[in-house]
């Protein structure tokens, strides 16, 4: 925005985002003269057009507090308590943006980073993870490290700082036209996925959240056993790879958690999806692009 | 629970440090092992499982004071790490006197805390034991480590209930003496009760 100091007329290009909604004081280099300047507000959203914004936290309190702030500055919010839910309000509203709680009960916030990072048709969307009171005795992650979060904001910072994180995060989406995101061709898609839950009844919509939370329970075990199957035995991992038995290498304990999967995983998901051997063919193809080894 | 042998006048007691692989439960007990007076320990033993490649369980008597005149020991035991090494863990856990969650604050080893958690109370139930009545403490470890999960949102997800917890970064030894004294003192509190 353009503001002109009430003095001597001199004019100044501010960047909206750094005025907090109380306003800043700016002295002028001309006159020296110190003056308030405001954010202008919002321009409301044509009628059907707004931002739709998705809150997830465990906190109803938090979530009423977010959706009043966000929605005085003209968005449209839907709130959920938990990662399940949060992931059929997804489904349901396509947010363009999503505010949610880095320890999100069900699915955790970064999980559900990974989660819309990996689906293609959900990728456009931005995520602000939120965490609670930052300890400055400690290192933190940068946002950038958080499994593809846009930004993060502390709890405490919200009043001040989530707006201006918001538009910037938005505007920056607005000023690159040429993104892989036309709109009609989201529309298209997004009519297709809402239209089932759309027509369903209310009564049907719970089995598939419980399908959706045995699905993620299964998908977090097997990520946990390639995990650990890979912190035991990183000294033989690279040779498996690069000699092309990794399978051979790691039988015992590749054998060890399948039996445990199974143990675990009820047969209807198991027979669906096998997401134990999906993550592991996932870590080989991560572990061979790392080495520079070519896709077998 | 805590075994007495009244021909040595000693009250045993099993301590068990719990937690997702890799994430300090040994090096814990090394730590301790390390700092610990030799006349008041024993040796520690190492046990590996059938495919003889995994640390399975360290075994770590200490002595440590007197109860109306009993000599109280406590065998401090690491269980498995590996998510699928589920029967071990099963098998370390009977018997228990007192449990330390060693959670890595690896942002990374979020769910694997998580599941580990979920792992011991499932166990514990399919022995009859309350994790609520059980002497029990919460460790954060690696909280040196860049990637560490903020404090808070660690005793949000893994200790809602509030008990004891320490952070600590075991391989120099912060917080691993605290973390045991405190399980210890719990699992004294309850032997007294007991009497």
């Amino acid at each position: 925005m353009i503001v002109s100091c009430p003095r001597c007329k001199t004019k100044f290009k501010i960047d909206d985002s750094r005025v907090p909604p109380e306003g800043r004081k700016l002295k002028c280099s001309r006159c020296q003269v110190v003056f308030l300047i405001k954010r202008r507000p919002t321009p409301p959203a044509p009628m059907g057009k707004r931002i739709r914004i998705l809150v997830a936290h465990e906190s109803e309190t938090f979530c009423q507090r977010v959706k009043k702030l966000l929605e005085t500055n003209n968005y449209e919010v839907t709130t959920a308590p938990d990662g399940i839910e949060a992931m059929s309000r997804l489904k349901e509203v396509h947010p363009q943006l999503i505010i949610i709680d880095v320890a999100l009960p069900e699915v955790f916030g970064f999980e559900f980073c990974d989660l819309i990072r990996r689906d293609e048709q959900l990728s456009n969307i931005k995520i602000i993870l939120v965490a609670s009171v930052y300890d400055k005795t400690r290192l933190r992650r940068e946002p950038e490290s958080l499994y593809g979060a846009d930004d993060y904001i502390e709890m405490h910072l919200i009043p001040k700082e989530l707006v201006p994180k918001i538009n910037k995060l938005l505007k920056i989406e607005a000023k690159a036209p040429e993104t892989p995101r036309p709109p009609e061709k989201i529309k298209v898609k997004e009519e297709e996925v809402a239209r089932p839950t759309v027509t369903e009844s209310p009564k049907e919509e719970k089995p598939e959240a419980v399908e959706d939370e045995e699905h993620e329970k299964a998908k977090r075990l097997a990520r946990i056993i390639v995990s650990d199957i890979m912190l035991y035995n990183q000294d033989v991992i690279e040779k498996g790879i690069r000699e092309g038995n990794f399978y051979q290498l790691l039988e015992k304990d590749i054998e060890e958690g399948r039996g445990y999967y199974q143990e675990r995983v009820p047969p209807e998901i198991r027979k669906s999806t096998d997401y134990l051997g999906f993550y592991l063919e996932e870590f080989i193809n991560s572990k061979r692009k790392e080495l520079g080894i070519g896709e077998a | 629970m805590s075994f007495i042998n009244y021909a040595s006048r000693e009250i045993n007691c099993k301590i068990v440090y719990y937690g997702p692989g890799l994430g300090g439960k040994t090096t814990n007990l090394q730590y301790i092992y390390e700092k610990t007076n030799p006349t008041a320990k024993g040796k520690m033993i190492s046990l590996a499982t059938e495919t003889e490649r995994t640390l399975f369980f360290d075994f770590l008597p200490l002595a440590l004071g007197e109860i109306r005149g009993f000599k109280v020991r406590f065998h401090l035991y690491t269980v498995p790490g590996q998510v699928f090494y589920d029967a071990s863990r099963k098998l370390i856990l009977k018997g228990v006197d007192g449990i330390v969650f060693v959670a890595d604050s690896q942002i990374e080893r979020m769910d694997a805390n998580m599941e580990s958690l979920d792992n011991m109370k499932i166990n514990l139930q399919e022995q009859s034991y309350d994790l609520a009545k059980i002497p029990y403490v919460m460790q954060y470890n690696k909280r040196d480590l860049p990637n560490a999960a903020m404090l808070e949102e660690l005793k949000k997800v893994l200790n809602p209930n509030g008990v004891p917890d320490f952070e600590a970064v075991a391989t120099v030894g912060t917080g691993v003496f605290e973390t045991l004294k405190t399980v210890s003192k719990l699992v004294l509190v309850e032997l007294r009760k007991g009497k």
